[in-house]
């Protein structure tokens, strides 16, 4: 596929011209504490493309917190029901979008997209929608994603690709929709020296992840191992439900974290909507059944099942990658310090034991 | 709105896994036809799409389940009773949580949503010329009910036919009418049970797993269909088991709870299946390496 | 469509949180990274406070009661009738209650609080959860100089020693409890005394499980050890000894025995010793308990408070003693002087069938407990204002709409005195009041209709909150140095303890020892505890309005429909039950109830701990329990539990 050399102007440019026919979406700066965002700019604005990773995944536009699938109108007196579908269809771009999470909407695409059924809601989302990744140069604190095999350079998924050289950004064309952009835009072919440039850029990257993110790396292989043999003690589990809060965090911040609950809720005229929210398989209530049957009761029971759905290679074939994309986010909101990165740690002690 | 659903019913994939077309993201209204109190807490609900070109067009596998709608009260997921052929399209429900309580508030005329019918249905090719066994708990008797009317429908096709059913009391037995029916068909073997004695009941007393050594039956080319709750499907197996029956020919439906139908939610997965996708028929062999406790 | 942040209303943590919203509707959830105490985290009630803002269960309009049914009413008309009601009852008499809201703005309590001296001219004023904070603040001003927590919640994130009394944090203020639990693992002493053994206690360093109602003695025998290790040390505090009190406290721990307070609590003194050791070598002390309806009782309090004091670690950067709220503004509804007055509470004016009470002005009250029903329906006047619908409006005149709290800029007070704004930022769709509006909408009813004396320099006439704020700045002691502009930049700012005269001169409270015996006996032989759990927050007024936090306490229910009551293994095998069985529990009042057996290792035999969002049990079993609300966390029902006939 084709590579160019654009200059910042060019890609300020770029965002701005898509604004005229798509959403487009970016990581940005919000007050107080310069949190950064991955949301919708607004009219003339560009997306900030040295922001550090977006506290909350890009799943967040996809598959949104809480959602309006349906809307109906039931008179019990005349017996007649009203269907109205709620989601409307708009392109989007996604501007910026850090290697984890592009990997993050992969995995969402091959989960919701491919296989028997196709999930309507999530598909409107994401027909017609252009992919721009963003190679990280530096890891932030929590980034294991050179453990996971998604970062910190995107390899496949992006319509473009792009990385901030010393004269400018390497954009690369990963698709025929990236293709006629780039054809349209009229930008300056680069050369193998940039694709050069490029791998410095990655290497220096990945040489200042932390110690322990780089050795990591073979425990999360040992953690899957182990996972999907399942010889992991039951004390271990035990010991990582016992601090769990059961907060749900884990699952909202996580960009290949799918599981969802869909509850009507009545308006007060009548009109009844069918809401579709985010649900964590760490929740009580989750696998209850009405009628006072729930097969996974203890807290360990379902952290085991997380980690499980994360780790394990049968659901790795799901995804065809390991359901953790390394953005290490849940590390950052859980306040029982149980995050995925330890977890993995647990599991190597014990294992090393 | 109809377009949205024409779109959805002609989904590819789905469609030419199971040879069934179902209705995958917005509910069709159906008219509820009729009531009946099946026992206590139990009503059965006959059901017709109001587009008639639909009507024509479902069909479904013994086995399978929709995704029922109660218009201001939820969707929840529920066995199909009825035959795949020549049947009355029906639900049969038992009032346990908020929606279906709802339901059972409704009068004929009320209107309800459906989607489905989803799921793999009972392995029918692969068990012809077997005997077959239904041993059912309570209302477990309402998931086997289409696979018993498809085996009449089809009699020549299977060797014995036996159910075995056991309820709480006379007044719980579901279904009363048909077994009556069912038992006009030649070598249809019916033994049903109670849990404790009562006046005028002078049938089998005792749990439906003491049926299997009162029925005498065959292990040999034969293949049990299972449904009820965890301590009757526990012991159930158990004896089974003890007799001989390889787990291969067990067969159960698992029940869990669902929010989709099609395999998204994940409310319904245990280990690495889902049962609303790869169930809700397993064998017994496969529920036991599912990975978690049934 | 964007994210704002705000403060999280769910509890008295003060977690800071975004809210993504498109200005019309509130979409999402984010936890702020930078925050100091929330440090990016939210518990499951924060992380859905979404779906509670989404809920279709709002109050829309004003409405008067007509002939026994609902009306629509304009503002003008609403306050017209409100304002002619009340005028007809002698607020000086005690006629007419007020019961303010603890989740409210400190705007919302001060204009509420104008309104009251200025209109209502009563003193039978409260918040509800007002017992158990009064007492927390009248103990921490005797021994501090301040009416609020010494140091900052985010002492916990550097102290060597934390100490927990008995609350059941992880489940109540679930982010400190997970702060705590980092502390732990970073090292520091993290002590629990609790008498069952709670997710903190299993987090702990170390566990104290009691013996219950014992909290008090089991603290004062540490102060004994600390004092006496110090003695033997010969590094006693010089400065210490000087302070008012101190004789008579030290005299009083003095007479501990330690075999009496074995056999009353059930902790040995060497394992006492050992503690005041490790408390000694820190540098650094926080002390934590929580405070209000279901808080610790006076003398518990008094003995944490002198604890705290004997340690003399309390002025180092990194110390804290907090009573820890449930309720999101508690502090504030204190600080702008909505706590009433000791024995005027509305609940006891209420209980009195002699009492004056007449009508009754309610904000935002929690459904679940509706204590007094009947009285409150004899009530000549009620009028409720409230965000969301709720039960208490079945006994209304007149209803007024409130915002809810991120449709209207408000500053919310935590535990720990921390001051912080939520801008709105979210219309409200039916463009209603917020609470200080509405006050002041009344307050100018009332002055035209009966002119009344406004104190000179006091006019009302705000324009916005920061306005109202500004005179909460002169009038209220501590927020003199704070202002709407100021908060905004930040994550708040601490009120200033500096605006209290005592601030900084300590004293002791006087002790009194004693070894509570056990008030079982063989015909009622179980101390029945009545607590907290995780999704039964409150009387879940709110929690009942979300999907996923009301899945989860429904989940508890269809377990336990009838409620439940822990016992523990032995117990259960004693009795013969099994989990989910019937029993009967007896109290020795003669009150009794039906309800589902929970069988629980975390429960000591001889105890038994029921949750107290169950609504039969609180209006027909607890309520002869003035204690259980009074005492809270300590109180202990004497009970017989037999399997159900």
């Amino acid at each position: 596929m084709s590579i160019y050399l654009v200059s910042s102007e060019e890609i300020k440019a770029l965002a701005l011209d898509l604004q005229k026919t798509h959403e487009v979406y970016g990581p940005q700066l919000k007050p107080p504490g310069g949190q950064v965002f991955f949301d919708l700019l607004a009219a003339g604005e560009v997306p900030d493309l040295d922001a550090a990773i977006p506290s909350m995944p890009v799943k967040e536009i996809l598959f949104p917190q809480m959602e309006r699938i349906l809307k109906y109108r039931y008179d019990p007196e005349a017996q007649q029901v009203e269907i109205e579908k709620q989601y409307a269809e708009k392109p989007k771009v996604l501007f910026g979008l850090r290697p984890c999470d592009l990997n993050g909407i992969l995995c969402l695409d091959r989960f919701f997209l491919g296989q028997e059924f196709v999930d309507d809601v999530y598909l409107v989302h994401r027909r017609q929608s252009i992919l721009i990744s963003n190679t990280c140069s530096a890891p932030w604190d929590q980034c294991l994603c050179v453990c996971t095999h998604s970062g910190p350079a995107a390899e496949e998924g992006f319509d473009l690709d792009l990385t901030r050289l010393d004269d400018g950004y390497l954009v690369q064309v990963g698709s025929a929709k990236g293709q006629a952009i780039a054809d349209a835009q009229g930008w300056q072919p680069a050369g193998e020296e940039h694709l050069a440039a490029k791998k410095a850029v990655i290497e220096r990257s990945i040489a200042s992840f932390p110690e322990l993110a780089k050795d990591n790396k073979a425990w999360i292989s040992r953690a899957m191992n182990r996972m999907t043999t399942g010889f992991i003690k039951h004390e271990i589990w035990e010991y990582i439900g016992n601090q769990c809060l059961e907060c749900g965090a884990c699952a909202f911040v996580c960009p290949t974290c799918s599981c969802f609950n869909i509850e009507d809720a009545q308006q007060c005229g009548g009109d009844c909507e069918r809401l579709r929210t985010r649900d964590s398989c760490s929740f009580e209530g989750y696998a209850r059944m009405a009628g006072d049957h729930n097969p996974r009761k203890p807290v360990e029971d379902r952290r085991n099942k997380r980690f499980f759905c994360k780790l394990s290679y049968s659901q790795s074939k799901k995804y065809l990658r390991p359901g953790c994309v390394g953005c290490g986010r849940c590390q950052w909101v859980c306040p029982g310090d149980i995050g995925l990165p330890n977890v993995v740690q647990y599991i190597r002690r014990e294992t090393s034991a | 709105m109809a377009q949205a659903n024409a779109q959805a019913r002609h989904r590819p994939g789905s469609c030419q896994e199971t040879g069934v077309c179902p209705i995958v993201a917005f509910p069709e209204v159906v008219n509820i036809d009729e009531i009946r109190d099946e026992a206590p807490e139990v009503k059965t609900f006959y059901l017709s799409f109001l587009d008639p070109e639909l009507a024509a067009q479902f069909t479904l596998k013994s086995g399978q389940f929709i995704m029922c709608t109660v218009f201001g009260a939820g969707e929840f997921a529920v066995s199909l009773p009825p035959s795949p052929e020549n049947d009355r399209f029906h639900i049969t429900v038992r009032a346990v949580g908020k929606v279906t309580h709802a339901l059972h508030a409704l009068r004929p005329g009320d209107k309800l949503g459906v989607r489905g019918p989803f799921g793999n249905g009972f392995p029918f090719d692969e068990i012809k010329g077997r005997n077959i066994i239904y041993v059912a708990g309570g209302i477990g008797l309402i998931p086997l009910r289409s696979s018993i009317v498809h085996a009449l429908q089809h009699r020549e096709e299977f060797g014995r036919i036996i159910l075995l059913y056991g309820a709480r009391s006379a007044r719980d037995l579901l279904y009363q009418e048909d077994i009556v029916e069912w038992k006009k068909n030649e070598g249809f073997e019916t033994f049903i049970t109670i849990d404790r004695p009562e006046a005028g009941w002078s049938g089998h007393v005792g749990f439906v797993n003491k049926l299997i050594e009162a029925a005498g039956v065959p292990v040999d080319n034969t293949v049990a269909f299972v449904c009820g709750p965890p301590v009757m499907f526990n012991s159930v197996i158990d004896e089974l088991l003890r007799r001989g029956m390889s787990e291969h020919d067990i067969v159960s439906t698992l029940e869990r709870q669902m929010k989709c139908g099609i395999g998204k939610c994940q409310h319904c997965s245990i280990g690495r299946t889902l049962v609303c996708t790869d169930g809700p028929v397993y064998t017994y062999h496969q529920i036991k390496t599912l990975g978690e406790v049934i | 469509m964007s994210y704002q942040a705000c403060v999280c209303n769910l509890c008295g943590t003060g977690c800071g949180q975004f809210l993504k919203t498109d200005g019309r509707k509130v979409l999402g959830v984010a936890p702020v990274i930078a925050h100091p105490v929330s440090k990016g985290k939210l518990c499951v009630r924060g992380w859905h406070a979404n779906e509670l803002l989404n809920s279709n269960e709002r109050i829309t309009t004003p409405l008067i009661r007509e002939d026994g049914a609902w009306r629509t009413a304009s503002y003008a008309e609403a306050i017209e009738l409100l304002v002619r009601r009340m005028g007809e009852f002698d607020g000086p008499a005690g006629e007419i209650g007020v019961l303010a809201s603890a989740r409210s703005s400190n705007e919302d309590l001060f204009a509420l609080r104008r309104l009251v001296d200025e209109v209502f001219h009563t003193h039978v004023v409260g918040v509800g959860a007002e017992a158990g904070h009064r007492n927390s603040m009248a103990c921490i001003s005797h021994a501090f100089g301040y009416p609020g927590a010494v140091g900052s919640l985010t002492a916990i994130d550097k102290a060597d020693y934390i100490l927990v009394v008995g609350s059941d944090i992880t489940r109540q203020n679930p982010i400190i409890g997970g702060n705590i639990h980092y502390a732990a693992r970073r090292g520091a002493r993290v002590v629990t005394m609790c008498s069952s053994r709670t997710q903190i206690a299993k987090l702990s360093t170390k566990h104290f499980q009691q013996k219950p109602g014992t909290k008090g003695l089991l603290l004062n025998a540490l102060a004994k050890a600390l004092h006496a290790l110090r003695t033997v040390n010969n590094t006693r505090r010089v400065d210490v000894g000087k302070l008012p009190g101190y004789a008579r406290y030290i005299d009083a721990l003095r007479s501990i025995s330690s075999v009496a307070l074995e056999a009353a609590s059930g902790i040995r003194y060497e394992e006492i010793e050992a503690e005041a050791e490790r408390l000694d070598r820190a540098k650094s002390v926080v002390i934590l308990f929580s405070s209000g309806i279901s808080g610790l009782d006076q003398w518990t309090i008094q003995a944490i408070t002198n604890l705290a004091v004997l340690t003399d670690k309390m002025d180092d950067e990194n110390s804290a003693l907090i009573p820890v709220a449930g309720i999101s503004n508690l502090q504030g509804s204190f600080d702008m002087g909505l706590s009433g007055e000791f024995g005027n509470s509305v609940f006891r004016r209420l209980a009195e069938p002699q009492s004056p009470l007449r009508a009754l002005f309610v904000v935002d009250h929690d459904d679940g407990i509706i204590r007094d029903r009947e009285r409150i329906e004899a009530l000549d006047f009620v009028a409720y204002c409230g965000a969301f619908r709720n039960p208490f409006m079945e006994l209304a005149d007149v209803v007024f709409p409130l915002t809810a709290f991120n449709e209207a800029d408000g500053t919310y007070t935590a535990s720990d005195r921390r001051v912080q704004l939520t801008r709105k930022n979210t219309a409200n769709a039916n463009d209603c009041l917020p609470g200080w509006a509405l006050y002041q909408a009344i307050a100018g009813q009332a002055a035209r209709s009966r002119p009344v004396a406004v104190p000179a320099g006091r006019p009302w006439g705000y324009r916005d909150a920061a306005e109202v704020f500004a005179d909460i700045a002169r009038s209220i002691p501590g927020y003199h140095e704070l202002s709407h502009a100021q908060l905004a930049k930040g994550f708040g700012q601490h009120w200033d303890v500096g605006a209290f005269a005592n601030a900084g001169r300590k004293r002791f409270h006087e002790v009194r020892i004693d070894y509570p015996t056990p008030p079982t006996s063989d015909e009622f032989p179980f101390a029945l505890m009545v607590g907290k759990a995780q999704h039964f927050w409150h009387q879940n007024n709110l929690m009942r309005k979300t999907l996923i936090p009301r899945r989860e306490y429904d989940q508890t229910l269809l377990l336990y429909p009838q409620g439940y009551v822990e016992i523990s293994p032995e117990d259960a095998n004693r009795l013969k039950v099994k989990d989910k069985w019937l029993v009967r529990v007896t109290s020795s009042t003669g009150t009794s109830m039906h309800i589902a057996v929970k069988i629980s290792a975390d429960v000591q035999t001889g105890t038994a701990y029921i949750p107290y969002f169950i609504k039969n049990m609180i209006s027909d079993f607890l309520i002869h329990y003035d204690n259980a609300f009074a005492a809270g966390e300590e109180s202990i029902i004497p009970v017989r539990i037999e399997e159900k006939e």
